[in-house]
């Protein structure tokens, strides 16, 4: 009974959150280009859009770009997670600061960063570069989230391995990786997510010949808001919302 | 086997951590099959010590040997020893199973022998059903014995507890140190244990090292370390005393002839001292003896006046606490005799403290 109540006190809450994103699910099934009233139901905007092969192929790269840098700042950060957290080792402060410092500052800072760097490399503007950005950024993410899980646990269970004969590569493979991999799946996840929505690094990071979702949509919105963003915008939202869902039932599967 | 080799030999072994000294030059031999204890305080550098031998920590010093090797530099995963952790440790991912056979797995033994032995190992600690459980779904006394078995199958040359039993509830550790003490015997493996219980050790070990602040104070059998304690700090760590002054006349055959408490009296003492040397005499509360102040018999032993402070009854034994006409409040413990008609002693009563002839112990005076 008293949770119903606290449900209602908290309705406030949630109209706060979610009328927004509301309207723009109900208005991309709005049969009306440009009116903001309600002329109907279509999936005609759906439509249009599985026909916009730039829309599409943006899309189609900002998911391997996704994909593959939250995979290598995954293992990256893994095995930096697991390095902070077992070893004593010159610089390991400095390393840890270092995370911050990058997980902390501005986008803007960092996207005008790597460009001057990526610009007195030599290298142009596209997939490598937007690759490495997208890592960078992640990395300190799954490191932080790893780490806080590695420190959850007893040490001991790690010193037990290697009594009982693990190597190191044993006691990580056997030991540490199943203890960690929930946290493992939720920087994976975390990673995807912040490379998926990036606009501004990715701004400073792709050319013309190698363009992501966020800024497709971004410049498409230059334009006025058309019905086919709400579409995309739509979709999105319920990519996000499943992956929230499979992360939040991997953490609670494994405590 | 040869019977004499230690199994573990510490030579000067010295630890430090930050330029803190946390062990000194230790020397220690722990034969084949025995169980010995390593006894201190918290912060005496006994868990140390225990991982100096497992191998988590390199000693900034000396060396240590196991089975005549020596493993300073040798990585945990490749010593023959086995240790079971405070807080057992046990993998939660894994079913108890897969717990026990980890250290097989890891020694690439064969999965049929794994299994097999697995069985033994669940049987050995009474817990036959339970390969299939989590350690979360166990009990705490069962994740113990889980950790032991885990050790145990991988037939280590020696076994190393960190306060294992401490987690537990009092009547579960006395029948764990039961337990413990016959799979020692029973499988003939070293045990090391390491304790802050004084009656811990003294319940279980063949032997028992009495560390502090990172040496070694006395090395013996349960008997030696309390009935004769070479030192103030060992007498006062293994147990209640009641430790009275005194000054010594001159020594013979074994024989000191003293002034205690103002009272002249004879002392056995394998120790010599010199006359007017300032001596300590250390008694436990059993070694006492105590009648009313009216009780005259005749006894070669110095009779301490004093009054009856508290007295508390324990079931099997009377504790009472007597404060002496010299000062000093001291705790006798009187064990009921069916037989003899006791008289008890209420608080206020004037009463004569003695002690049993022969069994003080006589140390130097220290400030300790």
């Amino acid at each position: 009974m008293s949770q119903i109540r606290n449900t209602w006190r908290l309705l406030p809450v949630y109209i706060f959150l979610y009328t927004p994103m509301a309207a723009l699910v109900a208005f991309s099934f709005n049969n009306s280009k440009f009116s903001t009233a309600w002329k109907g139901f279509t999936w005609q905007w759906y439509a249009r859009l599985a026909s916009n092969t730039q829309l599409m192929d943006a899309a189609i790269n900002s998911l391997t770009i996704a994909i593959l840098s939250a995979t290598i700042a995954t293992v990256l950060g893994v095995l930096l997670a697991v390095a902070l957290f077992r070893y004593r080792f010159c610089g390991r402060r400095a390393v840890q600061a270092g995370l911050f410092v990058v997980m902390m500052s501005p986008d803007i800072v960092l996207g005008i960063s790597l460009l001057l760097l990526f610009v007195l490399m030599g290298i142009r503007p596209g997939f490598l570069p937007l690759l490495t950005a997208h890592t960078t950024f992640c990395l300190p993410f799954v490191v932080a989230t790893v780490y806080s899980r590695l420190k959850g646990f007893d040490p001991h269970v790690i010193e037990a391995a290697e009594d009982l004969g693990a190597s190191e590569y044993q006691a990580f493979k056997n030991v540490i990786l199943p203890m960690i991999m929930p946290a493992v799946a939720a920087g994976w996840l975390l990673s995807f997510t912040l490379s998926m929505d990036d606009v501004i690094i990715s701004f400073f990071m792709t050319g013309p010949d190698y363009e992501v979702l966020p800024l497709q949509i971004y410049s498409m919105v230059k334009m006025g808001v058309k019905p086919d963003v709400n579409a995309l915008s739509t979709i999105m939202i319920g990519v996000t919302v499943c992956l929230v869902f499979v992360s939040q039932l991997l953490m609670r599967k494994t405590k | 086997m040869t019977g004499n080799n230690p199994i573990i030999r510490l030579e000067n072994l010295g630890m430090r951590f930050d330029n803190i000294m946390v062990l000194e030059e230790l020397n220690l031999d722990i034969h084949n099959g025995e169980f010995i204890t390593l006894l201190g305080p918290s912060g005496c550098g006994k868990t140390t010590l225990l991982r100096l031998i497992a191998g988590f920590e390199s000693p900034t010093s000396g060396t240590v040997s196991i089975d005549g090797r020596i493993m300073n530099d040798v990585p945990p995963n490749q010593r023959r020893v086995n240790t079971v952790f405070q807080s057992y440790a046990l993998f939660p991912h894994m079913s108890v199973s897969n717990n026990l056979a980890f250290g097989l797995r890891m020694a690439g033994i064969a999965k049929r022998e794994r299994d097999q032995r697995v069985r033994e190992a669940l049987a050995m600690v009474d817990l036959p059903d339970m390969g299939d459980r989590m350690p979360a779904n166990l009990s705490g006394g069962q994740q113990q014995r889980v950790a032991i078995a885990r050790a145990v199958i991988n037939n280590p040359k020696a076994l190393l507890l960190d306060e294992p039993l401490s987690a537990l509830d009092a009547k579960l550790r006395k029948r764990m140190q039961v337990q413990l003490k016959h799979l020692c015997r029973k499988l003939g493996i070293t045990f090391v244990f390491v304790t802050h219980d004084q009656q811990e050790a003294f319940a279980m070990s063949d032997r028992v090292v009495v560390l502090d602040n990172g040496r070694i104070e006395q090395v013996g059998t349960p008997e030696e370390i309390y009935e004769e304690p070479v030192n103030l700090k060992v007498a006062r760590f293994v147990g209640e005393t009641c430790i009275l002054d005194g000054s010594a006349h001159h020594w013979s055959d074994g024989i000191l002839h003293a002034i205690v408490e103002g009272q002249p009296c004879q002392l056995k003492t394998r120790r010599s001292f010199g006359s007017h040397e300032s001596i300590r005499v250390v008694l436990r509360p059993e070694d006492m003896v105590i009648v009313p102040e009216d009780d005259i018999a005749s006894t070669h032993q110095p009779r301490l006046p004093g009054t009856v402070n508290e007295t508390v009854y324990k079931g099997s034994t009377w504790d009472m606490v007597v404060d002496l006409d010299c000062g000093k409040q001291i705790l006798i413990t009187e064990f009921f005799n069916e037989d003899e008609d006791r008289i008890c002693h209420k608080t206020g009563d004037r009463v004569i403290v003695s002690w049993f002839e022969g069994w003080e112990v006589v140390l130097p005076h220290e400030h300790a």
